[in-house]
């Protein structure tokens, strides 16, 4: 089968999480996933802009949007942030009143938004469109055991309201994969609560408690790495993780992988193709259990 | 012990209204406010169709002496003429008062509070908040308990009133979380504890709804009013019997039978005002229709009809109550009719006072240092019958006139004296006997029964056999509380069986004050209807009812009053009790 | 139908909870609520809970169903069982629990105090009729005046759960019904008070509250619309969080993607004065650069439709000003 995708990589992928968008596109390659990447785009805002105002947070969505309606594919988005805001700016548009289009196209120059295309992860990607049997049939490494605690992202779960791929309160999609495969999912309190990063620049304590708590009940429940699908969680989870046992006071030390660096241990990519020396704590151990079998 | 200058009992409307009064008017005396939930949980929160006032806002020939007139008149003339002229005079001012307080009324395009159309009201003059006017009200009033810093004694119960040397004092306290007890004695105490919908099986009313002042008062000995008007509301969704609001009715809702007729129109008494006629008249055609066999299905109910009105409309206008149809049965009513019977809403009767909310002995004297204000009060403003929309009004009118004139009334007041430890001890062994109930009969059984004994003895339609019969069960059921009832939770924090027992006690002489008073008053009037006395018999019984424990407290003695007719000599020929036409 | 409940009973304030489980006979029709009593009443009357009006508006019955916050007057047995086996019920979070599933709500009350929930009018000339306030000023309020202040936003806070001074979802849900009321005078005071620690930025975006309000007060919304009042705000003492939102639009507009080294310097150390700012980012900086995560400036690449981005960003803008002057 041929999945063809507009891929918005968002701004982390490309910068401090670079290793996001090594992994994403090596793993689509394997697949046989093709990826057409939405060079002219912007910064989905984090859900920031609507602070400012709404209307900025839809124009300048509206506008990304309408650059993957213009080449007729579906939207791939590889972080729960921009998923959930750029998601939900879909659904208000598309759903919504026709006056609500035409005032957020008359800023869009040389665009034009037509609400005809759909703004999907690449999470929802793999588990509804190619399927888990599919992906299934591509792993070379069985992950054999692995405990992988699945760590969601808030704008993922609860950003959208009216495009739902799964209850907010009691997710499986990730720990599905994870089955599928060969790792075990471990279910842990706050895998579906916040990492805290939208505080970590000006309320740091509040913002390494929440990545603390989480991380710590992870550990406790017999995870040997975290996985997430948002490059953001993964900053203050892996970035300040230094940071956040301090905060806590307590040792944690677990690697948190990106969804498809860990899809792409069990394809047989290796470990410098998905940049997993790049992550402030190491990931040797998941690397070493992987490859070791 | 604790002291205050004023205590007040029940945190709704009308005991945050007399609470904020104090505050503004007399912000040094020491208040305290004593509520067996949060004030904010209070059932005022549930009151949906809107206060009436003739602001004219809409109708500019309304009047205060009309709006007199419709509630009189609504009241089947058995209302207090002078104390229904203090309620409709001070309505606008009283509403306006609100809004600059910050509640959000509904408005016309003009920015103007707006007002609509309600039964038995012959102006359109209730104003609104969409279709959760008590919910409005009761948040800005509460919000302001916050910021005048009232002190609240929030889920504390009272066990009983210090009633002493002819006056009252203070009241024994109940700490729900604790199991603490305490005297706290007042210069004044006000109640405002609310009804008594819980003694029927079918009620709009919420669990809390007990109607403990009613029995604190006949306990301390002293008179309860008018106890037999129990209004049913005709709209209660079947089958929980939580209210869809009179507002439905005044957007232009229709009442269906089985048979697809708008059956108000076949009766002589409903034939013109149709669906907007007075409660107790919908109530009992809709229980005609289901007794004839027309209810839908031949089902215990009839139908709701708004799909005419329109989905913008029903949205904008009623929305509470299409959100009651879709959770609890799953109806929309912009696509399907809602079923309704009539439920147990609103109680006309209670504790008698002066138009000043004093409460009157049972030699019609006030007893100082005790005032009533809001439903538990019978001033009396509603007689045998109330209108929609007079409750909300009466809540805030005179929860503000109490406030005010309690404030003034304890400046020159003592602290009263009293010895607390009798009361603590009895109250404590209370307590105890209660904790130590180890039978066979779980309460809620014994309370259900009472629930059904009382809706089917003295119900819509009562006869002197019913109510004796009524009677009989009531006393045989507490008897059975006595010496059968068992307690699962023996201890002493938060224990809501605990506080079920208390409250099934009030339930108990609440049945009883109302059984008592329909079998004495041997007519029909307004909610009252003797199936055995058809015919309203003013020469009797235009009299208001009055019924009181006996010296031993074994009995109940009845007695009566006369209802204040005032307003006859402002306009002879409206006040003048006549025939109860619409 | 027969269903399995577990509850989560805990004697006092200071015993130890434990978990009972209960079987109960109703229908899918039935409110949680209605399972409860049908247990105190018929099985065990040492259940304790809060409830009152059975019809989702007093606001009694908020209680933890299957992990999160419900109405239990509201929310029925078969949405419940769709997808788990059995009813979980837990107290209220972020709460002490006074016994089984009551729970004290002391912090829950102060924390609206302080954001003094009135409508203050004392500076205003008070009509002898009604203030006027037309259909759309009033329109404006009604998610946040639906508020039955039952607790279900904050017990699911994240920000509430790790920082005490947080004042709440709730609270700052009626700090914007109190703020955007048109007769409100302290707006400007309010502006101020909102802004400061404990207020709006403490907020962690988790759209929880919105997931579990049961009457669409939509907290987070309100939110997000008292931080667009003061970030339209010119005379507005900086700090981070206000140079934060600031910076997004402006390296958005300058760039198209965001420079994430451009927006540390700018957010966290102010441009280099912020000293204590500069200070903390070293460790992170130097961690970075050592697992050659760093995003150093030269190697940022700006979106290849920057120019249109910033004409969209300086147009809207623009607009925006422009509506705000009529």
């Amino acid at each position: 089968m041929t999945l063809k995708y507009a891929y918005y990589p968002g701004c982390v992928a490309k910068g401090a999480c670079k290793e996001l968008h090594d992994s994403t596109t090596g793993i689509a390659r394997v697949l046989g996933i093709e990826l057409v990447e939405l060079e002219k785009a912007s910064c989905c805002g984090s859900g920031t802009f609507k602070e400012t105002d709404e209307f900025l947070e839809d124009t300048v969505n509206a506008r990304n949007i309408a650059l993957a309606e213009e080449l007729g594919l579906t939207m791939m988005t590889q972080c729960s942030t921009c998923q959930g805001v750029i998601g939900r700016v879909n659904d208000k548009l598309k759903y919504g009143e026709q006056s609500q289009r035409d005032h957020v196209n008359q800023y869009l120059d040389g665009h034009h938004y037509q609400g005809t295309t759909e703004v999907k992860h690449l999470l929802w990607i793999l588990v509804q469109d190619y399927g888990l049997d599919a992906l299934k049939q591509k792993v070379q490494k069985s992950l054999n055991g692995l405990k992988c605690g699945a760590f969601y992202g808030c704008y993922l779960l609860r950003g959208q309201t009216v495009t739902r791929y799964e209850d907010p309160y009691h997710p499986h999609s990730l720990e599905d994969v994870f089955t599928a495969l060969g790792a075990t999912p471990i279910e842990y309190e706050g895998r579906t609560q916040c990492c805290g990063w939208p505080l970590a620049s000006y309320a740091t304590n509040a913002s390494f408690s929440m990545a603390g708590r989480h991380l710590l009940a992870a550990i406790e429940a017999g995870a040997d790495c975290i996985v997430t699908p948002c490059p953001l969680c993964h900053l203050n989870l892996d970035s300040r993780q230094p940071e956040v046992e301090k905060v806590i006071g307590k040792k944690l030390g677990i690697p948190i992988l990106h969804l498809p660096q860990l899809i792409g241990l069990a394809l047989g990519l290796n470990p410098e193709q998905l940049g997993l020396s790049r992550h402030i704590v190491s990931t040797s151990s998941v690397i070493n259990s992987v490859l070791s079998r | 012990m604790f002291e205050h200058d004023v205590l007040i009992v029940g945190g709704g409307l009308a005991g945050s209204r007399a609470a904020v009064a104090i505050a503004q008017n007399e912000p040094s005396l020491k208040v305290g406010l004593i509520s067996k939930v949060h004030p904010i949980r209070s059932h005022s929160v549930a009151a949906q169709g809107g206060m009436a006032a003739t602001l004219k806002n809409v109708d500019t020939e309304d009047s205060w002496l009309a709006h007199a007139f419709d509630t009189v008149k609504g009241s089947d003339y058995l209302a207090d003429q002078n104390a229904v002229e203090v309620l409709t005079r001070s309505a606008p001012d009283v509403i306006i008062d609100l809004e600059h307080l910050g509640v959000l009324f509904s408005r016309l395009e003009d920015g103007r509070i707006a007002q609509r159309p309600f039964g038995g009201h012959s102006y359109r003059r209730t104003c609104y908040a969409a279709d959760k006017t008590g919910h409005a009200i009761l948040h800005e009033l509460v919000s302001n308990l916050f910021r005048y810093g009232t002190k609240v004694y929030l889920e504390w119960y009272v066990l009983q009133l210090i009633h002493e040397e002819g006056e009252v004092k203070g009241v024994v306290a109940y700490c729900i979380e604790t199991g603490e007890i305490e005297v706290i004695r007042a210069k004044a105490v006000l109640f405002a504890t609310g009804g008594y919908g819980r003694v029927y099986n079918t009620t709009s009313n919420d669990f809390a709804s007990t109607g403990d002042g009613l029995c604190l008062t006949a306990t301390a000995g002293l008179p309860l009013q008018d106890m037999e008007f129990v209004q049913f509301h005709p709209t209660g969704l079947y089958p929980v019997g939580v209210l869809i609001s009179e507002a439905v009715r005044g957007e232009g809702a229709y009442l269906i039978n089985d048979q697809g007729e708008r059956f108000m129109a076949n009766y002589s008494d409903s034939h013109n005002k149709m669906e907007l006629s007075p409660r107790d008249i919908t109530s009992r055609h809709i229980v005609q229709e289901v007794r004839a066999g027309r209810g839908i299905k031949r089902g215990p109910f009839v139908h709701l009809d708004v799909r005419h009105l329109g989905r913008e409309k029903i949205i904008s206008r009623i929305p509470f109550a299409r959100e009651e149809g879709m959770r609890l049965l799953g109806i929309d009513c912009i696509d399907a009719p809602l079923p309704v019977r009539p439920t147990v809403h609103y109680s006309m009767g209670g504790i008698p006072t002066t138009v000043d909310c004093e409460v009157l002995g049972v030699d019609r004297k006030p007893i100082p240092g005790f005032f009533a204000a809001g439903e538990c009060a019978c001033v009396s403003v509603h007689g045998a019958n109330r209108l929609g929309s007079n409750s909300l009004l009466e809540c805030v009118v005179f929860g503000k006139r109490a406030g005010e004139k309690i404030g003034a009334y304890v400046q020159d007041r003592p602290m009263p004296t009293l010895e607390e430890r009798p009361y603590v001890q009895e109250a404590e062994k209370l307590i105890k006997s209660l904790l130590n109930k180890k039978g066979t009969a779980r309460i809620h059984d014994i309370r259900t029964a009472l629930q059904d004994a009382m809706t089917e003895h003295c119900g819509i339609y009562r006869d002197k056999q019913s109510i004796q019969q009524g009677l009989q069960e009531v006393q045989k059921l507490k008897e059975r509380y006595e010496k059968d009832l068992n307690l699962d939770d023996r201890g002493t924090i938060f224990n809501m069986e605990l506080m079920a027992a208390l409250e099934l006690r009030s339930l108990f002489t609440v049945g009883e004050m109302i059984l008592a008073s329909a079998l004495q008053r041997r007519e029909s009037r307004g909610a009252h209807y003797r199936s055995d006395y058809q015919q309203r018999d003013d020469a009797q019984f235009l009299k208001h009812s009055l019924v009181y424990l006996s010296q031993d407290k074994t009995g109940i003695e009845t007695n009566t009053c006369a209802v204040d007719l005032s307003l006859q000599t402002v306009d002879p020929e409206r006040f003048i009790p006549q025939e109860r036409k619409y | 139908m027969k269903v399995s409940v577990r509850i989560r009973r805990q004697a006092s304030r200071e015993s130890k909870p434990d978990y009972q489980t209960y079987s109960v006979e109703c229908s899918e029709g039935n409110t949680i609520l209605d399972v409860l009593n049908k247990i105190q009443w018929e099985q065990d009357g040492s259940l304790a809970y809060r409830r009152n009006c059975r019809n989702a508006i007093c606001g009694s019955c908020a209680m933890r169903v299957n992990g999160r916050a419900v109405l239990t007057c509201q929310n029925l047995v078969g949405e419940e069982l769709e997808d788990q086996t059995e009813l979980l019920i837990q107290p209220l979070g972020n709460l002490p629990v006074i016994k089984d599933l009551v729970v004290d709500m002391t912090k829950f009350w102060n924390n609206l105090k302080k954001v003094d929930p009135y409508v203050s009018t004392a500076s205003r000339q008070i009509p002898e009729k009604e203030f006027l306030q037309l259909p759309e000023q009033r329109e404006k309020l009604q998610s946040a005046a639906n508020c039955i202040l039952c607790g279900a936003c904050y017990s699911e806070c994240n920000a509430a759960a790790v920082n005490d001074d947080f004042v709440g979802p709730h609270a700052l849900a009626k700090a914007y019904r109190v703020m955007a009321d048109n007769r409100d005078d302290r707006t400007k005071e309010r502006i101020e008070q909102y802004n400061q620690p404990g207020g709006v930025w403490d907020c962690t975006r988790c759209f929880n509250c919105n997931e579990v309000c049961p009457v669409g007060v939509e907290p987070l919304d309100r939110i997000s619309q008292i931080k667009q009042t003061i970030l339209q705000q010119e005379k507005m003492e900086d700090s981070t969080a206000l140079r934060h939102r600031r910076t997004m639009v402006e390296l958005v507009k300058e760039d198209g993607w965001i420079d994430e080294s451009k927006f540390g310097l700018k957010v966290v150390t102010d441009s280099g004065r912020d000293l204590k700012g500069l200070v903390s980012l070293i460790p992170l900086g130097t961690r970075m650069v050592v697992k050659g995560k760093m995003p150093w400036p030269w190697k940022f690449k700006p979106s290849e439709g920057k120019l249109e981005i910033k004409a969209l960003i300086n147009a809207v803008s623009q607009h925006l000003k422009d509506q705000r002057k009529i």
